[in-house]
Formats: structure tokens, C-alpha cells, sequence
């Protein structure tokens, strides 16, 4: 059953074992996005209780339509509250909301295909050399992270983030250029 | 490029993502991954996490499994404590209801001898029976049940109020409903009257079932509204959604309907709430709870308008204390109530529609309260709304019962606003 099913069939019944297989479906997820945030296993452990709790009451109460990303906004809210308590004030780092299911590259059809390409050929030249070479390696010749580091002597941190910042700043160059057009 | 779609929708579990950090998936795997992580800012985080920690966490995630494996039991039985607190409530009102009708009902075997005492009760034995009354309705809906069981159509018939789409016959029959279960109080002062006067609505009835070529069974639904604090709500108004028919509960929140159907819709209207829809089953007690119009806040108008009224109504009251001869049996506040709750919704179309500034509508009505708290000869004396006259005959006609002071028959007056 997809998740969509799981979660109408809470709603329906309540019952909670529906609840649970949902859940380990991402509980991976959720005890890495923990450790992530927390940096401490027994906390981490915990914390994954408590969300399951909390995904009890809350899920009782709101029509949520993509369970996964709710979940994990549900999950790492609950993080950030809680290193919130624990130190006073804190600073954390929140990554930028990635895009999702709106890629750039599903809105086309095949009439429009060889425009894009050609947009996007526009848009590739104006990114950043580092940008550029990276998105390459990763896209065009599909390469892993690990091939990339090697190959660039970049390190694994800055080659994830320069081919996120270049889709980032491609889908912006695409989209203002399509508009124009 | 293209295939991301379909990638997406594998969800990664820890051993992949623990291969992956481990470097032990093949390249275009690691490729394929490094692509979800990308669209997937939860198995982005994930991995992170994964990988800051550095450490093997299979273990820790069997001892996760485990625990919430633990958890539904102890959760199930969370959410069922609310169900079983009100199943034990409709337990305790259904036996409650039951006990009491056994009593009544042997009452009035045994007390047989003492036949004519009814009309020698005096009014104030209701009022001060008041709380009685209650437990009573629902024991005297019994009779009420028999009485009505042969309406030809899937009327709801109020308890012990009027039969909106009634026939000329059934107009008959309201009165004598109104005879036996409005009197409640009397009743249990000299049970036997009601063995007596339920003798002739049936014969009456079976006229009526001559002439209605089918026979229906009724169900017969008996509720209660409350608000969230489970403080009874009088004189709400319920109409069943696809007739248009409807009833209204009694001062203490009870109502019941009879239907043909085994399930009804209903729509609840009650001053200060927020209208609900419900579904009605025929068994046991149906408690209906409306929730407090302030908390949702966005919906002050009648709340500004009960105030209004209140005080109107209030003023007028103390201004024409010397004529008054009758009052509602329940009291000014509940009858205003009861005026604003059973209020056609078309009529208060009509009354949102003008304008604020125009004057206002109502309708003076006089007419004769009767010793039993029926009223007779209701006519409009003062009318600044010609289409609202019929309404507010309506209201009158099929509303709570009053009470004559001198506890003969008296002529009074009310004004309807719309």
C-alpha cells in the first residue's frame, strides 16, 4: 500500500499499527536526520519515540497530502525544538527548502525539448567554472561524488554543494529564459 | 536526466545508505543515490547524520523497532479511553432511561383507580417539577412511539410538538400529543390518565391509517444536545437534510425524531454554536456536541445579535410587566432562544439580506394561552413584515408551551423579530 492508502486508513480506523508500518517505512530516515541534528545516539533513539508520539496525536488532526515531506518537516522540527531547550538559543544551520517534484526538467514536452536544450545549453555557460565542471562530471557523464573528488581534487562537501547551487541556478536561468520567450 | 521520476520513489533504507558511505556500491548506484539525496532533503539529512556520527547503527535501529513495537499498545489504548468514557455514558443514560421506564410504566398499572385526578393538577406542579421532566420525556416518548407509528409518510414527528407536513387529521392527533406528553409531571402525580387518554389518539390513528394506504415502520431517535462542556443546549433546532423536516429539543437538550429511514442526516442549529451536521442512529441515546461559536471567532454576528435581542427583549419585558397574563413555561431566555434556533431558514434569509439601517422586522402577535399551555386563536396584531407573518404563526404554534398566571385561560402578546 502506498502511503497516501496507509494514511487514509489511519484516519478512517485509527488504528495505530497502521501507523507503525508507515513509520518504519521511514524510521531510517528519521534516526540519520536525528543524529544529524542532535549528534548523540541515546538522544537520537529517544527522539524517534517522541516523533512517533507526536505523529500519533498530530496526524489524528491534519489532512497531510505528501506524508514523507511532512514527516520529515514533523521530524526535524522536533529536533530543532528540542536543541532550542537544551541550549537556550541556538543557531542552526537550515538548509535552503530543496526543491521537490517540480524538477525543471518535467515540465517539458516533446515540442519544446530541443528549445530547452538549447536554453539550458545558454544557462550552462553562465555558471561558475567549478559549477560547471561539476555538473558535467555528475550529469553528463554520470559520475559519482567520490569520482568527482578524485577527478577534480574538490572536496566531497563542495562537490555536493556546487552541483546543488548550479541546478539551483540553472532552474533560475531557465525559468526567466522560457518566460521570455 | 529523465529518470529521476522513478528514482525518486525508492525509499532508501539504512543498509543502502550505509553501503553507500561505505563505499560499497557500484558507481552508477552511488550516482543513482547521490541523485536521490538531491531531490530527497530527508535522506539528504539522513545521510549527514549517518555520516557525522560514523559509527554502525544497526543495532541501535533494532533496539528503535523494538520500542515501537512497544509503543501501539500502550497508544491504542490512549485514544480508546475517550470512546469507552462515552460508551460508558450512553450505557448508564440507556439503562437509566429503561429503569425509569419499567417504574413508570408499573406505576401506572398499579395506580389505576385514581382516574379523573389530571385536571385537578394544578400548573405550578410542572414548573416545579421541572427536572423530571426530563427523564420523563424520554420515558413518555414511549407512548408516543405507538401513538405515531402508523404516519403514512417518513415524516419526523417531534416528540411532543407539531407535525410540520401534517395532514388535517394529524392536527388532531398534535393536540392529543400534546395532552399526554406534555404532562409529564401530572402524570406521575396520577399516572393512570395517560393509560386513559392514549386510548383515543389510537383510535383516531387507526382512522388515519385507513385513510394512509401504506404503513410504515418508524424508527424512533432519541438525542441529546450538548455543548463541549457537556452542558445541555435548549430548544436547539434539528432538521433531517432531506425533508426539511425538523424537531427541537426540550429545555434540557433532549429531542427525539421518528423516522422510516434507520440513518438520518441531520442539520443542528443552536444560538452561539456552530451549526453541525450529524448522523442519527436509531440506537440508544445519539449525543450531539456543538462546539462554542467564540472559540472559532470568526463568526461573531450572532453572538452580537443574541446580545441585542437579550437586551430588547429584557427592556420590553420589564416595560409591559403590568399586562403580562402568561409566560413561556421555560422561561423568556429559553423561548428566545427557541425563536431564534427553529427560525426558517428562509426567513432569516430575509433578514440578512436587508439592509442594517432599515427598520426592523417583527410581528406582534396576540393570543389566548390556554390552562394545558397550548395556545389558541393566534393572531397578528402588528406586523412591519408581511412575509414574516406566517413564520412567526409557525413559531408560536409549534413552540414550547406556556403558562397562563392566573392559570385560567388568558390573552397575551409576543413579538417576533426576524
Amino acid at each position: 500500500m502506498s502511503d497516501a492508502e496507509l494514511v487514509a486508513l489511519y484516519h478512517r480506523e485509527g488504528n495505530v499499527q497502521v501507523l507503525g508500518t508507515l513509520y518504519q517505512r521511514y524510521m531510517d530516515l528519521i534516526y540519520g536526520v536525528c543524529l544529524k541534528y542532535l549528534k548523540d545516539t541515546e538522544e537520537s533513539k529517544d527522539a524517534v519515540m517522541r516523533i512517533y508520539e507526536e505523529l500519533v496525536e498530530k496526524l489524528r488532526k491534519h489532512e497531510v497530502e505528501h506524508f514523507k515531506s511532512w514527516l520529515y518537516t514533523l521530524a526535524r522540527n522536533h529536533c530543532l525544538m528540542k536543541l532550542r531547550k537544551q541550549k537556550g538559543k541556538i543557531t542552526v544551520e537550515i538548509t535552503e527548502p530543496v526543491m521537490q517534484n517540480n524538477d525543471l526538467w518535467h515540465q517539458e514536452d516533446a515540442m519544446h525539448k530541443e528549445e530547452q536544450l538549447s536554453t539550458m545549453e545558454e544557462c550552462m555557460q553562465q555558471l561558475i567554472q567549478e559549477q560547471k565542471i561539476c555538473v558535467e562530471l555528475f550529469y553528463m557523464q554520470g559520475k559519482c561524488y567520490n569520482d568527482i573528488c578524485e577527478e577534480t581534487g574538490f572536496e566531497w562537501n563542495k562537490v555536493r554543494s556546487y552541483i546543488q547551487n548550479a541546478r539551483r541556478n540553472l532552474k533560475l536561468c531557465m525559468d526567466s529564459k522560457l518566460k521570455n520567450k | 536526466m529523465y529518470g529521476l521520476k522513478i528514482e525518486k520513489q525508492i525509499n532508501y533504507s539504512y543498509h543502502d545508505i550505509e553501503r553507500y558511505l561505505n563505499s560499497q556500491m557500484t558507481r552508477s548506484e552511488m550516482h543513482a543515490f547521490e541523485k536521490a539525496m538531491m531531490d530527497d532533503p530527508m535522506l539528504s539529512d539522513a545521510v549527514d547524520g549517518y555520516r557525522l556520527a560514523n559509527y554502525s547503527a544497526t543495532d541501535d535501529l533494532a533496539v528503535i523497532t523494538q520500542q515501537l513495537k512497544a509503543v501501539p499498545a500502550k497508544v491504542v489504548r490512549g485514544s480508546f479511553k475517550q470512546w469507552i468514557r462515552i460508551a460508558a455514558v450512553l450505557v448508564v443514560l440507556l439503562s437509566a432511561s429503561v429503569v425509569l421506564y419499567r417504574i413508570y410504566y408499573s406505576d401506572n398499572k398499579n395506580a389505576a383507580p385514581a382516574l379523573v385526578k389530571t385536571k385537578e393538577v394544578k400548573e405550578e406542579q410542572i414548573a416545579a417539577e421541572d427536572e423530571t421532566k426530563v427523564d420523563s420525556a424520554t420515558v413518555v416518548l414511549n407512548d408516543n412511539v405507538t401513538l405515531n407509528t402508523t404516519q403514512p409518510k417518513p415524516v419526523i414527528i417531534p416528540p411532543a410538538k407539531t407535525i410540520p407536513s401534517a395532514t388535517l387529521q394529524a392536527e388532531d392527533l398534535k393536540e392529543q400529543n400534546f395532552a399526554v406528553v406534555d404532562k409529564p409531571a401530572a402524570q406521575q402525580q396520577a399516572a393512570p390518565s395517560s393509560a386513559n387518554l392514549s386510548k383515543e389518539p389510537e383510535t383516531k390513528e387507526e382512522t388515519a391509517k385507513k385513510q394512509s394506504s401504506e404503513q410504515v415502520k418508524l424508527n424512533k431517535f432519541v438525542g441529546r444536545i450538548v455543548d463541549e462542556s457537556n452542558h445541555p443546549l435548549p430548544f436547539a433546532n434539528i432538521t433531517e437534510k432531506n425533508s426539511g423536516v425538523g424537531t427541537y429539543a426540550d429545555a434540557n437538550g433532549n429531542f427525539v425524531l421518528l423516522s422510516a429511514d434507520t440513518v438520518l442526516n441531520v442539520q443542528t442549529k443552536s444560538l452561539g454554536h456552530i451549526s453541525n451536521t450529524a448522523v442519527l442512529r436509531s440506537a440508544g441515546v445519539q449525543k450531539i456536541i456543538l462546539k462554542d461559536e467564540a472559540i472559532v471567532a470568526n463568526a461573531p454576528t450572532q453572538e452580537v445579535f443574541y446580545d441585542r435581542y437579550k437586551k430588547r427583549k429584557e427592556k420590553e419585558n420589564t416595560d409591559t410587566t403590568d399586562e403580562i397574563m402568561a409566560i413561556p413555561v421555560d422561561g423568556w431566555s429559553n423561548y428566545n432562544i427557541y425563536v431564534y434556533n427553529n427560525m426558517r431558514d428562509d426567513a432569516q434569509g430575509l433578514q440578512s439580506s436587508t439592509n442594517k439601517t432599515q427598520k426592523p422586522r417583527e410581528v406582534q402577535l396576540v393570543f389566548d394561552v390556554n390552562p394545558d399551555g397550548s395556545l389558541t386563536n393566534i393572531k397578528v396584531e402588528r406586523s412591519t413584515c408581511r412575509a414574516c407573518n406566517e413564520e412567526a404563526i409557525r413559531l408560536l404554534k409549534e413552540g414550547p408551551k406556556w403558562k397562563s398566571i392566573s392559570g385560567k385561560k388568558e390573552s397575551t402578546r409576543f413579538t417576533v423579530r426576524f
